[in-house]
């Protein structure tokens, strides 16, 4: 085998450009600041019982990793799914048909 | 000169938006009441046939972080730690707020912050709550223990400032037991005399190519409920085992019930849990040759149920 192979094959005189570890940091930072995609949407709405039960017309939603989401009663909303479930079991929320 | 004082310590929390990315400003400041957070530091060593009986050299697995901090439960934080928990929470109101907290498909990251003897400031990122403990016995306040894993640390060569300057403590006194109003089985019954329950989220620390864990992912959810019951009538000895109140002989189903725990210090200002279908686990009866009153300690698991797994309602006069 020639040498320039070994050479090749050790690193030996071939010393990266770019600090692995650094390279690799940089990798991890770009997957941490990925937006999650939602596999789809639930259009959902205040629940009439609930807003009832809390004496209000709108209720703010936090899910986590997500941003928070007003529901407003009597309005639909689209709201993203994720794991091919309803993204919270609160009863606040309730899914439209 | 003296050692350091270690009752002269803090703990601040926010939940994040998404992994690694840091709050702006803490939710919470908790004064430990057991516990502790602390970076984990996980090391082995090599072991292999080179002759020498001098055990082989140490080094490191994996850094991370890791604890089960207590603190006591007091209606104007507990509802971010069960958020925290849970990972969802519906907020109504305006002066008087209304949080409704349940189980989400994904867990909030959170950062912690940890002040000691006023010189170690460490800041604990990308956490989530593997399991949280509330509780409390008879006449005593309630406590919240969490157990914690998480990422990674950072020391702090002073404490935070500006907007992550650690807000005050809460100065509203912690919920008591003896604050309780208990219902199992949809009726109110006085015969309870503790309450313990378990929120365990079964995380696994995922690590990679680096001693830094890749992610922190949940698991299972389950939520197991404990109470001490004075031991007045068969009836829920007999449902537990001979599937009715009035039941003789043993059932092969499982009894399900339902239960609900609130600890109120007025109307505005509570923390109420409801389990809508719980099983029993556990109903023991036990002889005592001392002759003292008999008390059960009842062991019981969440069930599924359309109506929620567990939903905890926090009352306070803070917005988010």
């Amino acid at each position: 085998m020639a040498d320039s192979s070994i050479d090749e094959i050790w690193n030996v005189d071939n010393e990266p450009e770019v600090d692995p570890k650094a390279e690799k940091q940089a990798e991890t930072d770009a997957q941490e600041t990925e937006v999650v995609v939602a596999e789809a949407v639930y259009t959902v709405k205040l629940s009439e019982d609930y807003a009832d039960s809390v004496e209000a017309d709108e209720v703010t939603v936090s899910v986590a990793n997500y941003d928070d989401f007003k529901l407003v009663r009597g309005e639909e909303y689209d709201v993203p799914m994720i794991q091919g479930q309803l993204l919270v079991e609160s009863p606040a929320v309730e899914a439209v048909e | 000169m003296a050692g350091l004082r270690g009752n002269q310590a803090f703990l601040v929390a926010a939940k994040q938006s998404g992994k690694g990315v840091e709050p702006t400003k803490w939710q919470d400041k908790y004064f430990f009441s057991g516990g502790n957070i602390s970076p984990s530091r996980g090391t082995d060593q090599l072991a292999e046939t080179d002759s020498n009986r001098n055990a082989g050299d140490f080094y490191v697995t994996q850094t991370a972080v890791e604890g089960s901090p207590e603190v006591y439960v007091r209606d104007d934080s507990v509802a971010h730690l069960l958020e925290y928990a849970l990972g969802a929470v519906a907020h109504s109101g305006e002066a008087d707020f209304t949080h409704t907290i349940t189980p989400s498909a994904a867990l909030p990251y959170v950062t912690f912050g940890k002040q000691q003897a006023g010189v170690l400031f460490e800041q604990f990122n990308d956490v989530k709550v593997d399991e949280l403990t509330i509780s409390a016995g008879t006449a005593a306040p309630l406590t919240a223990s969490f157990s914690v894993q998480g990422r990674s640390a950072v020391r702090k060569t002073e404490e935070w400032k500006a907007e992550l300057a650690p807000p005050a403590a809460s100065t509203v006194a912690p919920l008591n037991y003896n604050q309780a109003t208990v219902k199992v089985g949809g009726g109110a019954t006085s015969l309870v005399s503790s309450f313990e329950v378990t929120i365990s989220n079964n995380l696994t620390l995922q690590q990679t190519d680096d001693s830094v864990p890749f992610d922190v992912v949940e698991g299972t959810l389950a939520v197991s409920l404990g109470f001490d019951m004075i031991f007045e009538d068969l009836k829920e000895y007999n449902k537990f085992h001979y599937g009715g109140e009035a039941g003789t002989t043993q059932s092969a189903t499982i009894f399900t019930t339902s239960a609900e725990f609130e600890f109120a210090r007025g109307e505005k200002n509570s923390l109420k849990f409801t389990f809508p279908k719980i099983a029993y686990q556990e109903f023991p009866v036990e002889p005592d040759p001392g002759g003292g009153p008999v008390v059960v300690s009842v062991r019981a698991a969440a069930q599924r149920h359309t109506e929620g797994f567990v939903t905890a309602v926090v009352k306070n006069q803070v917005a988010t």
